[in-house]
């Protein structure tokens, strides 16, 4: 039976040289000479020492993430400045000076015309748009 | 000296004196401990080494919540485990055979004085998956009890016992295998 096998087997024996065991408290006893206790100061010191590298990483990849998306406003911004972008925009009054305010209702047919012809309008457009309203 | 004796002399402030008695009182039992895992005397010998390096870096953590012995046996079992799981690496990295270099380990060693069955009954062990071979070896070879055991290992009574009866039925088996072939 199988159970008899493990039974009948008696554990394995090793050697050791000679005088071993003495030798080895003798060579283990001059640990504490050479080794010096670790406190748990020291044993916590590498995980801190990972914490504030992550945070030190952390910090400074936002401080150049923040940085970089800056300048790509900016440059934008500078590109489209550089263009005269700005200048392609028509100059019109703003609409609260159109529509409010004592004026308003005393907008003439020459105003419009003006105010056409000021945001580059053709004159035979104009008088095309006149045609077909029957003027 | 007993563990309790050990411990307050530590605390009273003679470290160097406690360890000496840990040493002198634990050497032997872990040596033991660890030549049924690794098998050779050399490897043995180098790991002992470490492990009361590692005792005595640990000992101002020590916190009395276990009893010494389960936590010097704790420390050497698990560096035990680590030394072969470097070994499983570098054979693997080599293209080798953990297993087969073991077994090899187990012919070659001058120190056995064991007989073909003992060899046998080793060799079988080293092929135990890890957790059956740590308590089987626990057990068997330290004569360790299972609420012991438990303490060292952090597994429970029933899942040990259950561990050591596969371990015990592979063991059994191979064994037999290689004593009555056919």
């Amino acid at each position: 039976m199988g159970k008899d096998i493990l039974d009948k087997t008696s554990k394995p024996s090793f050697g050791v040289p000679e005088g071993y065991f003495d030798r080895l408290q003798v060579r283990l006893q001059e640990i504490p000479g050479k080794e010096a206790p670790v406190s748990t100061w020291q044993k916590s010191k590498p995980y801190l020492v990972m914490a504030a590298c992550f945070l030190l990483s952390l910090i400074a990849g936002t401080g150049i993430l923040k940085m970089t998306t800056g300048q790509n406003v900016s440059d934008a911004d500078q590109f489209y400045y550089d263009l005269g972008y700005a200048d392609l925009i028509p100059v019109t009054y703003d609409a609260p000076s159109l529509y409010e305010g004592e004026g308003a209702a005393e907008i003439s047919s020459e105003d419009i015309e003006d105010y056409l012809i000021a945001t580059g309008v053709s004159v035979n457009r104009l008088a095309y748009s006149e045609t077909l309203n029957g003027k | 000296m007993d563990d309790k004796e050990i411990l307050e002399t530590y605390g009273s402030g003679q470290r160097e004196a406690a360890f000496n008695q840990i040493v002198a009182k634990y050497s032997e039992k872990l040596y033991w401990l660890v030549r049924h895992f690794l098998c050779s005397h050399e490897d043995t010998d180098d790991l002992l080494q470490e492990i009361f390096v590692k005792v005595w870096q640990s000992l101002p953590s020590f916190r009395g919540e276990s009893k010494l012995y389960t936590w010097l046996y704790a420390i050497a079992t698990n560096q035990a485990l680590n030394f072969l799981h470097k070994q499983k690496i570098r054979a693997v990295l080599n293209f080798k055979d953990i297993t087969t270099e073991m077994e090899n380990k187990i012919d070659e060693d001058q120190h056995f004085n064991g007989d073909e069955a003992q060899r046998l009954l080793l060799k079988a062990m080293g092929r135990l998956p890890e957790k059956q071979r740590t308590v089987f070896s626990l057990r068997y070879f330290e004569d360790l009890s299972y609420e012991d055991i438990s303490e060292i290992l952090g597994t429970s009574v029933g899942a040990l016992k259950a561990s050591y009866h596969f371990a015990a039925e592979k063991i059994k088996d191979e064994i037999k295998k290689y004593s009555e072939p056919d």
